[in-house]
């Protein structure tokens, strides 16, 4: 293990404290070196950040799996001496052993197959399907959202005799917008249980890549393993960063990744049949046109910050394994009109950071209590606010044609317009 | 994530306009590798755009020690030097990015920037951002650099040439639609520019100079207005005047009737044409031009509000009692004068929030 790297990531962690990214990186390496009860910690720092963060459960699921069994075993060290005349050894065997850990010096066959081996300066993106536990019967409140994902989404899926009945098309995917960190992964993975799907989640960076072409290839090889594993739900996360507007990329290599996109979502190569396709964004405007338009993301769902049983549910969970007393949660839901869950989880830290600094000061272990509470509330601002600014803009100056009828009636009533 | 991976994701950020992501991308990238002089490029890069100018500054010159000849890391260091506003560094950054390259376009592009940004505008300047055409023609942003050159010499119509070539170029370049506007604005064209920076936020809702510069224009409005009726009253007022009613002799009060029945209807003639012009000129964008300033600008709205009854007192002066005149326009001037103070203060508040 580089000891510079490490000190140089846990620079940055100290530099960018909300980095959940960063804490997986580090933990990663501290795991590859056997310090697994750090890389632990590290993963549960990154899941407190980002709940749904997939590469930090994947960390835990690691760190927290028994150690391996060594796969070679010591082998005796025979003096060195002139073979018995009689031995034999099995050069198969040992052939076997070392199979796979070198490749022949030599290989035969078209360089351009790409089908079994790896062509020399391509890459394949890997692709993680997991499997989702969560339903949505584990989204606390946020009713308005899963009505209209039932009615847009699982109703049609789960009553194909209904759906051929009044001829609705399953073609196309949803699209889910709003603040930043108001559970729009958290409701992907729900449905994906919901419907007892496999569970696909994509962002730029696993598609991006920097040689030429290799980008659309990843995009390619992303929907052939979501049409693989087949009831699949595919999560595309950022969606604005994959599918910006190609007028705002021009010269970018960013156009292709777009340009493949398109043509996935439209099933060219391959059907889409048991694939659904779900999108998330905070910045819906950014999106390229073209994959809004009908049999693309043609559904929208506006995801709003939690409202009163969505925000008790989750202080609930993030004050379930802290030390509490006292806690009115009716107080805390009142007082975090417009928060949203990443917020909300932020203010449970500042306030167990408040009593564990006072408990160490103090060296008298104390509980977190409301006091505390109220604290953190007074010291967090909510982050929807600069969202919604941008949102009003879209709003007021953009085309009129109901695309965001369900944000301006919202911004209407929270007299924002 | 392997350094490449990083540093093309970071790219990809930058291009899309989110320099936060870019900055947690590279951030892993320099803590493998803090001498890798892309990772460092791309910092500095996205420092600039959050206009984090002294730790744009202090990574570009660490760049440039690392890379001296090259031209990259020196237009990078004359932006940084620019955003601290220290113009001799930056002037004699992009001075050296064209003796390096002189066959390159972006260093007559830069100089010609930061030379226009300076307010140092001369004969070279011209010549500069024209070299960067010549050098490439096929590209917008030397013609927009002209434009820009061309705006600063406050000669509308060539700048707006030099724009509407850019945009035959790159539709969607961001600036030359941005510096159109204001070329509008600034000819008193106010309804094409509220036009086409409405368009312009309706792509870019968060685009914040065209925010500003849409508060402008709504602003230069009414400042037309406000300008119309202060001069109606002046000269309806004119004849109680001591001075200019001895000169009139008894004139005054023959013409004094008369004249402001006159003013009163050509004021608000001269009220509905602007404001049937305005809206003719920015077409379906006027009512959501009209909405949205209550929503952005309260100050103006203040403002706006104030002139309606400056206008109301300065009509009504011939329909009121003989004698009542000096009152109603010294009303008039007093809320006038209200309105010229809100104006003022609404106009310092946003001198240091914005730039056009």
């Amino acid at each position: 293990m580089d000891t510079a790297v490490v000190e140089s990531l846990r620079r940055a962690i100290e530099l960018m404290p909300d980095d959940a990214t960063l804490r997986v990186h580090l933990g990663e390496l501290l795991l590859d070196a056997g310090n697994a009860d750090e890389a632990i910690a590290l993963a549960a720092s990154a899941l407190g950040i980002s709940p749904g963060h997939a590469p930090a459960r994947s960390l835990m699921t690691r760190a927290l799996a028994p150690p391996a069994a060594p796969a070679l075993q010591a082998e005796k060290i025979l003096p060195i001496s002139a073979p018995a005349a009689n031995a034999t050894f099995d050069w198969s065997a040992a052939e076997g052993d070392v199979e796979g850990i070198a490749q022949p010096m030599f290989v035969e066959g078209d360089e351009g197959d790409d089908s079994e081996g790896i062509v020399e300066g391509s890459r394949t993106a890997a692709f993680t399907v997991e499997n989702s536990t969560i339903t949505l019967a584990d989204v606390g409140g946020m009713k308005g959202v899963k009505d209209r994902l039932n009615a847009a989404f699982l109703a049609p899926l789960r009553n194909p005799e209904l759906r051929k009945l009044y001829g609705k098309s399953l073609r196309g995917g949803l699209l889910m917008y709003g603040p930043p960190g108001c559970g729009k992964t958290f409701i992907a993975r729900a449905v994906a249980g919901e419907l007892g799907a496999s569970f696909l989640s994509v962002s730029l960076a696993d598609v991006l890549d920097p040689y030429i072409g290799q980008s659309e290839r990843n995009v390619q090889e992303l929907f052939r393993v979501a049409r693989q594993s087949a009831p699949c739900v595919l999560f595309l996360d950022e969606i604005d960063a994959l599918g910006q507007k190609r007028s705002a990329l021009s010269g970018s290599a960013a156009r292709g990744t777009v340009n493949q996109l398109l043509t996935e979502l439209d099933g060219v190569d391959g059907s889409n049949e048991g694939v659904f396709v779900l999108a998330a964004t905070n910045q819906p405007w950014d999106i390229d046109p073209a994959l809004r338009r009908p049999g693309r993301l043609d559904r929208t769902v506006l995801v709003l910050p939690p409202d009163a049983p969505a925000r008790e549910k989750i202080f609930s969970y993030h004050l379930a394994s802290r030390p509490v007393e006292g806690i009115t949660l009716k107080t805390l839901v009142a007082a975090s009109e417009g928060f949203s869950g990443a917020d909300i989880a932020y203010v449970c830290e500042v306030a167990a950071e408040r009593a564990l600094t006072e408990s160490a000061t103090s060296g008298i272990l104390r509980l977190i209590n409301m006091d505390d509470l109220r604290g953190a509330l007074a010291e967090v601002t909510p982050s929807t606010g600069p969202w919604l600014g941008s949102a009003r803009n879209v709003v007021m100056f953009g085309e009129d044609d109901g695309t965001y009828a369900e944000l301006k009636a919202y911004l209407k009533k929270s007299r924002r317009l | 994530m392997a350094l490449d991976d990083s540093l093309a994701l970071a790219e990809a950020h930058l291009d899309g306009g989110r320099p936060r992501d870019a900055l947690r991308s590279i951030s892993v990238a320099l803590a493998s590798t803090p001498d890798d002089t892309q990772a460092m490029g791309l910092f500095v890069r996205a420092q600039l755009e959050l206009e984090n100018w002294a730790a744009a500054l202090a990574a570009a010159q660490r760049l440039v020690t690392l890379a001296p000849d090259e031209t990259g890391p020196l237009i990078l260091l004359a932006l940084s030097y620019a955003g601290t506003a220290n113009w001799t560094d930056a002037l004699s950054a992009g001075r050296t990015v064209i003796t390096l390259d002189p066959h390159a376009w972006q260093g007559f592009t830069l100089l010609a920037h930061l030379q226009v940004n300076a307010k140092t505008v001369t004969d070279e300047t011209f010549e500069l951002a024209r070299e960067a055409i010549r050098l490439a023609p096929d590209l917008a942003e030397p013609h927009v650099e002209l434009g820009n050159v061309w705006l600063a010499k406050r000669k509308w119509a060539k700048a707006e040439d030099c724009y509407r070539t850019a945009l035959r170029i790159d539709p969607s370049d961001l600036e030359a639609r941005n510096n159109l506007a204001l070329v509008a604005s600034r000819r008193g064209d106010a309804g094409s520019s509220a036009a086409a920076l409405i368009e312009m936020l309706a792509e870019n809702p968060q685009s914040e100079v065209a925010l500003f510069n849409l508060r402008q224009v709504a602003a230069r409005g009414l400042q037309i207005l406000h300008l119309t009726i202060w001069g109606t009253a002046i000269i309806g007022w004119s004849p109680l005047n001591s001075t200019v009613g001895r000169l009139l002799g008894d004139n005054a009060t023959v013409i004094a009737g008369p004249l402001r029945a006159i003013l009163a209807v050509a004021v608000t003639v001269a009220i509905a044409l602007y404001v049937l012009w305005v809206r003719s000129r920015a077409g379906a964008q006027f009512p959501i031009f009209l909405r949205s300033i209550p929503a952005l600008d309260r100050p103006l709205v203040v403002w706006a509000v104030i002139l309606v009854p400056a206008y109301l007192l300065v009509v009504a002066v011939p329909f009121a009692p003989i004698g009542w005149a000096g009152a109603l326009y010294g009303s008039a001037f007093v809320t006038l004068a209200v309105g010229t103070i809100v104006s003022h203060r609404r106009a310092k508040a946003l001198a240091g929030s914005g730039a056009s």
